[in-house]
């Protein structure tokens, strides 16, 4: 995830005034076509075709008595299947998520603020810092969390000790899921947010400290609603991919109380028989709820900026 | 796009005055330009005045090929340019802003014109016009390490390289703060005498534009109001719209109450006030706009009337006084004509001491007054 | 001021930076961890410290001694080079033609751009797996190398469109009308004005293709087959023991990319710098 530099930085001498998106002028069917074909393509076949692929396959049947064999059919029995049998892990998933993108939101503010305006000439190694981390390989450091957070590790020795730490693990719980999404879509947060404070005039809060004289005030009436762009951006590049995971249960969590919709999908696919209708109908589900979820926070807090 | 092949449009050679005919440019909800004709004697000094949106810039974008007019023709000289491409013209523009390269240094800047064209030696061009706006020991930085003065003159220079028969210039100076812009004009003004090129300055800087140009043209809604030397328009404006753009006026709505000798007399109320035939802008009879400016009037706390019918007025309420070392500005609330402004040096050792609320009558040499259409 | 006053003050006028460095030292900490057990002189599996004989520089002298470890390493590499330089073509073409032209289906297009960034990655790996299974097999198309490279493309390609868009719309369109202005035609105007200027927002959306694909895991699962790809590698190895070796060269990927990047900021800054 090295270039999600890409994410906070703020372009060359080249801006145009006022920072408004021109509109384009050229009119030119032809060329854009042209232009726009090849990508174009690649995306109908690689997205748009697998999608109505997987949408087949959700109403697939199985044959009876072969199983791992399908027919084509209009079989919505597997969505019954997705809701009724798997409704805790979505409850899970979409929990588990929100809970990191709070607990992202609130490490992340502090972090994108003092780069903004507290670092000064730190703020380019401040910047490498953050990108840092996510040059080693993304498992790696999840299995790294999971011996950090181990029943023999410092930290569960530490609380156990102090007593503060009832059922005896960190690992194997819902607590370690979401450290583990909190601290692998962390970054996704503080960089946009950082993007959009360091547009952000400090003239303007420091005429809203003088306003209010409460901090908190000027924070809520000034800042965060100059941050928002990038607080809406860090939300939904932390939420989505974070309730889509699986990776951080599976090497975090436990064998039953805290599997996500997309261990559920992964097993179905790789070691369940004749499970793909099942996980095809749980994909689309999972899809069709977040993009519900999207769709109204951005109608909520939204700009158009987005697209 | 074409980014493909390179075209093959021929550059242009046109040497002359700068024509515009019945010039329109309309966008879909509205008409910048509306049938502009005018012509930019060659080697002069042009400004294009106005306020924002008044078709000044596209005006100039029509100039400089950026723009195609809906109607009407752009020549120079004898060689008719609609139509053209901005770089088969021979004229070149100081944007607003600069618009320099900022991926090039100042000399490579100013040689992108000339490399363009294929002449010779491009770079040795470029040194010699940085040497003009006195650079050349910054030719190597980008732009982004100049100061706005400095990189005003870059982009002056990166237009002037190319010798263009006309040089456009959108608002160059509005980027600049006052010290600095009124250091630029004098720069500018140098060297336009210099080169001896036609100058087509647009702005909405009034001072600027009288200060810098031999010939003004006031815009207003997508026309000419009027045009004309400096001091003519300023001494003499011919409506509304620019007694007010141009400096100052106090004015008096009223009817033409008939003539007195050589003298139309404009009455509004029991206000009545004269102005010269010749400097009346409206035929005889209906509406008229009576004006004089405020640092032609004088102000008096008592009526002088009698010996001075005609030119003045009175009395009103002074509202504020406000002195600035040389001068002294009143405002006064005239009953039935509204607030009028007086400037008065202060040269009398025994200036009369108003304060706000006091009555106090205004009066005007009579040769300074103006007449102009509502 | 009595000193506790000024400790107050103190703390209240330092508390975001202490917050943010406890932010970033809580960034570090798994890759410290992955640094120190490079050195561990584990037996069976390199979960646990073991006090005889480390450290050990055993694993960063052999680090392609597990079998396959360097495979999957050469495998994302090339994985990664090929859906960088397809993805970033592409998706630089669909950038230039959303910014700059106005045609039907505009609208259509930055959406079909947009959605696969706002999808699950496990949702894009599932279908491409049902597409590459039950669809594309009949062409003889088997789940490996290639599968993972044409996959990869896809989902790069939105983020190329998004980076480049976005250095697009900031450029002033003042530079091409001044280049225009200055007699270049389209030609010489987009070569010599418009491409230098989006340059820095193509090179970081080909590093960001490259970081992306290099990383991937949860789509790369879903169509690789049996070919291995080093998160894969890991992944699966994560069951009998990761090697120490592993994490010598995820920390070596996190040593050379910090070393690119400030390398890139040094050059960047001294182009910025004056020249005497």
């Amino acid at each position: 995830m090295s270039a999600l530099a890409h994410l906070g930085s703020t372009g060359g001498g080249a801006q145009a005034p006022g920072g408004a998106a021109p509109e384009p002028t050229k009119k030119g069917g032809f060329t854009a076509y042209l232009l726009l074909l090849p990508g174009v393509l690649w995306l109908l076949v690689f997205f748009v075709a697998p999608m109505v692929q997987l949408a087949a396959v959700s109403l697939q049947s199985q044959f009876p008595g072969y199983p791992g064999y399908y027919y084509r059919d209009v079989n919505f029995g597997s969505y019954l299947t997705a809701i009724t049998e798997y409704l805790p892990h979505f409850g899970r998933s979409l929990l588990f998520a929100g809970a990191a993108t709070l607990f992202a939101f609130v490490l992340a503010y502090p972090l994108a603020y003092a780069m903004a305006f507290k670092a000064g000439k730190w703020r380019g190694v401040m910047m490498i810092c953050v990108i840092a981390p996510f040059f080693t390989s993304f498992i790696l450091r999840t299995v790294a969390w999971r011996q950090i957070l181990a029943d023999e590790g410092p930290i569960a020795s530490t609380l156990r000790f102090l007593h503060l730490l009832p059922g005896g693990h960190i690992t194997e719980t819902w607590v370690a899921v979401v450290a583990g999404l909190t601290y692998n879509f962390l970054p996704f947060m503080v960089l946009p947010i950082y993007a959009s404070l360091e547009r952000a005039d400090p003239k303007i809060i420091e005429a809203g400290g003088d306003l209010y004289a409460n901090g908190l005030t000027t924070f809520r009436r000034v800042t965060l609603p100059m941050s928002m762009p990038g607080v809406l951006a860090g939300t939904l590049l932390t939420f989505i991919p974070a309730a889509g995971d699986y990776v951080n249960a599976e090497l975090l969590g436990s064998d039953t109380s805290t599997k996500m919709v997309g261990n559920v999908i992964e097993s179905q696919f790789f070691k369940v028989l004749g499970g793909f209708p099942v996980a095809a109908a749980l994909s689309f589900t999972l899809m069709a709820v977040i993009l519900a979820l999207v769709f109204l926070y951005v109608r909520r807090y939204g700009t158009e900026e987005l697209l | 796009m074409g980014i493909f092949s390179k075209s093959t449009g021929g550059f242009r050679e046109a040497k002359g005055d700068l024509i515009l005919e019945n010039v329109t440019k309309s966008f879909a909800t509205f008409t910048a330009v509306d049938d502009l004709s005018l012509t930019v004697p060659r080697g002069s000094f042009f400004a294009l005045l106005g306020p924002s949106g008044c078709g000044k810039t596209t005006t100039l974008r029509m100039v400089a090929g950026l723009e195609q007019p809906t109607a009407g023709r752009v020549k120079i000289g004898s060689t008719d340019l609609t139509g053209s491409r901005p770089y088969e013209r021979p004229v070149n523009t100081v944007f607003q802003s600069y618009a320099l390269f900022p991926h090039l240094t100042v000399r490579d800047n100013v040689a992108f014109g000339p490399k363009r064209r294929g002449v010779a030696d491009a770079v040795a061009e470029a040194n010699k016009t940085l040497e003009l706006v006195q650079l050349s020991h910054l030719a190597d930085r980008k732009p982004t390490q100049l100061s706005g003065g400095q990189q005003q003159r870059v982009a002056v220079a990166r237009a002037l390289v190319n010798h263009p028969e006309v040089l456009l210039l959108d608002e160059p100076l509005g980027a600049l703060d006052l010290k600095l812009r009124r250091e630029m004009q004098v720069e500018l003004k140098r060297i336009q005498m210099e080169v001896g090129l036609t100058f087509v300055h647009v702005t909405h800087d009034q001072e600027e534009a009288m200060t810098m140009a031999d010939t003004v043209a006031v815009m207003n809604l997508g026309k000419i109001e009027q045009m004309g030397a400096p001091e003519v328009l300023y001494d003499l404006p011919r409506t509304k719209f620019v007694a007010n753009f141009l400096g100052q006026s106090n004015l008096l709505h009223g009817t033409v109450q008939g003539t007195d000798g050589d003298s139309v007399v404009i009455g509004s109320g029991d206000h009545k006030v004269k102005v010269r035939q010749a400097r009346m802008a409206t035929g005889e009879g209906g509406e008229a706009i009576f004006g004089v400016r405020p640092e032609k009037t004088r102000i008096h706390d008592t009526d002088p009337g009698p010996q001075l019918s005609g030119a003045s007025i009175g009395p009103g309420t002074l509202l504020d006084v406000s002195f600035s070392g040389v001068a002294t500005q009143y405002l006064v609330e005239i009953p039935g004509v509204g607030r009028w402004a007086v400037y008065e040096q202060n040269l009398d050792l025994d200036r009369i001491d108003n304060k706000p609320g006091d009555q106090v009558w205004i009066s005007w040499n009579p040769g300074h007054a103006f007449g102009v259409r509502s | 001021m009595t000193t506790g006053q000024r400790i107050r003050f103190w703390i209240s006028d330092h508390i975001v930076m202490l917050v943010a460095l406890f932010v970033l030292l809580y960034l570090f900490l798994p890759v410290a961890y992955t640094f120190a057990f490079s050195f561990n002189n584990y037996k069976k599996s390199n979960i646990s410290w073991n006090p005889e004989g480390s450290p050990t520089l055993d694993h960063w002298q052999n680090p392609c001694g597990p079998a396959g470890i360097c495979d999957a390493l050469t495998t994302s590499i090339t994985v990664g080079g090929i859906a960088t330089l397809v993805a970033t073509f592409l998706g630089t073409l669909l950038a230039f033609a959303l910014v700059r032209y106005r045609f039907k289906g505009r609208g259509v297009g930055n959406i079909l751009v947009f959605i696969p960034m706002a999808t699950p990655e496990i949702v894009l790996g599932a279908s491409l797996l049902t597409l590459f299974v039950q669809g594309f097999s009949q062409f003889g198309l088997k789940l490996g190398f290639w599968t993972i490279v044409l996959a990869h493309i896809m989902f790069c390609l939105s983020f190329v469109v998004v980076t480049v868009k976005a250095r697009l719309q900031s450029l002033d369109p003042r530079l091409e009308e001044a280049a225009a202005d200055l007699y270049a035609d389209s030609f010489s105007s987009f070569w010599k004005v418009t491409f230098p200027l989006v340059l820095p927002g193509i090179v970081s959306a080909a590093l960001l293709s490259f970081s992306l694909s290099f990383d991937d895991f949860i789509i790369t699962n879903f169509v690789s087959g049996d070919t291995s790809t080093f998160p894969k590698y890991v992944y699966v190895s994560y069951l009998r023991g990761i090697p120490a070796q592993a994490n010598v060269i995820g920390f070596s990927m996190f040593v050379i990319a910090v070393a690119l990047v400030v390398l890139g900021q040094v050059i960047g800054s001294r182009r910025r710098s004056p020249v005497k």
